[in-house]
């Protein structure tokens, strides 16, 4: 606080008060969570930092939310119930991605900085230990997952509340939804910072940390999901090995926990006999029938039904990735050098 | 200088503890000790921690801050334990590295403001306060400038900034001078004055620059291969330290026998010239007549302070990067 007495103000020269102690509060280890914590928040989004580190945050938020926003909107000017381009939980499946971009881009903004300017010294140096610094990192990330998670919802909601006929009974119906939605949102936002941070933290350079995270999150679902589709009966359970599908899978049977197994038995999966050698045009003409059957019903399924795994498999597997997250992080830090 | 006089001056020490250690050992996973059974007191003043690289100084440092644990024994610093109460203990603290620690992407002002929000002081406090010490180490003007920008003197002015805004008790300063030009250094050196007289604050400086830590600091602690060479005030050691220099043409070495058996001890130091220890008096007399009895040409007859390092025995200066106090 700089004070000047009337006689300084009129000289108009900068006196040096001298040094100054502070007497006020002191808020501590919980302070200085919380202050790391909203830091954190703010730097995912590139707030508080040039224009540059907001470029990708911004642009991916959007892409997220104009999808919604577009639908809200044709709702409202065609009138409700005419257009649903998406379900609640259609959304979150055609916007997973997004947020695999999302974490690639801003989980090395969050954590790799840090390290590579050692900046962690001076984290450490503070009134707080070593797995606050994971707390607050993680939850900053997990938060703004959340939010971004949530926002379309909102948007979808709102859209189908004001082009319904009786928004009242709109909102109503609504009801059920929401604990889902929001459950949704949370497992995604968990998951992904999660193991989105165990890799950015392991990794010194900001373009190899995006690079990993790509890896793991779009390259893997990339390799995985026409694997599925094409062997269902041998590649199913390499679904597991992605966590965006694992989060799609927990996504499917939070909304409906019927979906996550295909409609089908699973005979549908497997490979359809080969005709008999000297076959009549008859027998041909029924085995290509056939064919074009199961694969216009695999085109109707998502991924999920296809591999037909149990919900509780992706549960777990959500279970497994977290606690490995987990202990990466926890040991990564115990033991960084400052 | 002999090393009799070590185990005696830690109990000089005034009894006001700012940091007490007990035995403190510090053993790497590789095997290497950093600190070996390290028991000393500090009391509140500007202190410099002196020895070579790698005598254990970052990591006492560390320890100190609790980013270290010992592997045996205890340290107190500020009366509070410093392995099981850290994060209390570190809201009064501050530190600056000997490395750089700061982002690039981020203004002065707004980085300042965040270490003292992570420190535990209140927004609005914060933002007062990291305004109030961007302008006493002399950036108020180019806070708002990303410090990616900044010269490496205004950086360590930034690292200085943030270990106080937080107006901790006691300041641990690793090798605050490293890579500073000449200026950078006088610079720096005058604010660590200014925060351990002006402010009020206690300074912890770990340097292996005597000639800079003589001029800042209270009290020295010379420590070696993690042992305590010896803590005394400064005074003490610049009061034992002068040192009478001779330079004489003719038989070195039996004039330096000749004034050894007047009581005057002598030695004939790397340089060729002859250091003699002055133990009050004034020996001047003794000296012209020994070389004149000696049959030795006089050349130059100088009072001189002894350089620190030949007290500490580690080799002499190596020449010409102006940090030491010399003749």
């Amino acid at each position: 606080m700089v004070r000047m007495s009337a006689l300084d103000a009129r000289a108009g020269a900068i006196y040096d008060i001298g040094y100054q102690h502070y007497d006020g509060k002191r808020l501590g280890r919980a302070g200085a969570v919380r202050a790391l914590y909203a830091h954190g928040l703010r730097t995912v989004f590139g707030l508080g930092r040039g224009v540059r580190a907001k470029i990708a945050p911004v642009a991916l938020v959007a892409f997220v939310i104009v999808p919604a926003v577009i639908q809200a909107a044709l709702a409202g000017l065609l009138g409700g119930g005419q257009i649903q381009l998406f379900t609640h939980e259609g959304y979150f499946r055609t916007t997973v991605w997004i947020f695999g971009l999302f974490c690639a881009f801003q989980t090395p903004e969050l954590v790799t900085g840090d390290q590579q300017h050692r900046v962690l010294a001076l984290y450490f140096s503070r009134a707080l230990r070593r797995p606050d610094y994971v707390l607050a990192r993680v939850g900053a990330l997990t938060t703004a997952l959340f939010i971004v998670g949530l926002l379309p919802h909102i948007v979808l909601m709102f859209g189908q509340y004001f082009s319904a006929a009786d928004t009242l009974k709109a909102m109503k119906d609504s009801v059920p939804q929401l604990p889902r939605i929001v459950a949704a949102a949370l497992v995604i936002a968990v998951l992904l910072s999660m193991v989105s941070l165990a890799i950015a933290s392991v990794i010194r350079r900001r373009p190899f940390a995006t690079a990993a995270i790509l890896g793991a999150l779009m390259v893997a679902s990339a390799f995985v999901t026409p694997l599925v589709i094409t062997r269902p009966d041998k590649m199913r359970y390499l679904v597991l090995a992605s966590p965006l599908m694992v989060g799609d899978g927990v996504t499917t049977w939070i909304f409906d926990t019927t979906k996550v197994r295909a409609p089908v038995d699973s005979a549908f999966f497997a490979p359809v006999a080969p005709p008999p050698a000297h076959a009549d045009s008859a027998t041909m003409a029924r085995h290509r029938a056939e064919v074009r059957r199961r694969s216009r019903g695999r085109e109707r399924m998502t991924v999920i039904q296809i591999a037909n795994l149990p919900g509780s498999l992706y549960l777990g597997t959500t279970a497994l990735l977290l606690i490995v997250s987990a202990g990466v992080l926890t040991l990564r830090y115990r033991h960084i050098e400052t | 200088m002999e090393s009799d006089t070590i185990q005696g001056e830690t109990s000089y020490l005034a009894t006001v503890s700012l940091l007490s250690t007990f035995e403190l050992t510090k053993r790497y996973p590789g095997g290497v000790t950093a600190l070996d059974g390290l028991t000393l007191e500090i009391e509140p003043g500007v202190t410099g921690l002196v020895g070579a690289n790698g005598a254990g100084k970052s990591t006492f440092l560390k320890i100190m801050l609790g980013l270290l644990e010992p592997t045996s024994g205890s340290l107190t610093v500020l009366g509070i334990d410093a392995t099981l109460r850290g994060p209390e203990l570190r809201q009064y603290l501050g530190y600056i590295p000997e490395f750089d620690c700061l982002p690039p992407d981020q203004p002065a002002a707004d980085f300042v403001t965040h270490m003292a929000r992570v420190s535990g002081l209140p927004p609005v406090a914060a933002r007062e306060r990291a305004a109030e010490m961007l302008r006493h180490v002399g950036l108020y003007d180019e806070r708002y400038r990303q410090i990616g920008g900044y010269s490496t003197g205004m950086k360590q002015r930034v690292k200085l900034a943030q270990a106080l805004v937080h107006d901790p008790r006691l300041l641990l300063l690793d090798e605050p001078t490293n890579g500073l030009d000449p200026a950078g250094r006088t610079d720096m050196l005058e604010l660590i004055r200014r925060t351990g007289t002006e402010f009020g604050i206690s300074v912890i400086v770990a340097s292996h620059l005597l000639g800079e830590i003589e001029q800042v600091c209270d009290f020295l602690v010379a420590i070696e291969a993690g042992k305590l060479l010896r803590a005394a005030p400064i005074a003490s050691f610049t009061r034992e330290t002068e040192l009478l220099v001779v330079e004489v043409i003719g038989d070195a070495a039996a004039f330096v026998g000749a004034l050894g058996a007047r009581g005057l001890p002598a030695r004939v130091s790397p340089d060729g010239s002859i250091a003699i220890e002055i133990d009050g008096g004034s020996p001047f007399d003794t000296v012209r007549d020994t070389a004149a009895e000696s049959g030795v040409g006089l050349l130059r007859l100088g009072r001189r302070r002894h350089r620190l390092e030949d007290m500490f025995g580690a080799p002499p200066a190596r020449g010409s990067d102006g940090t030491h106090v010399g003749a």
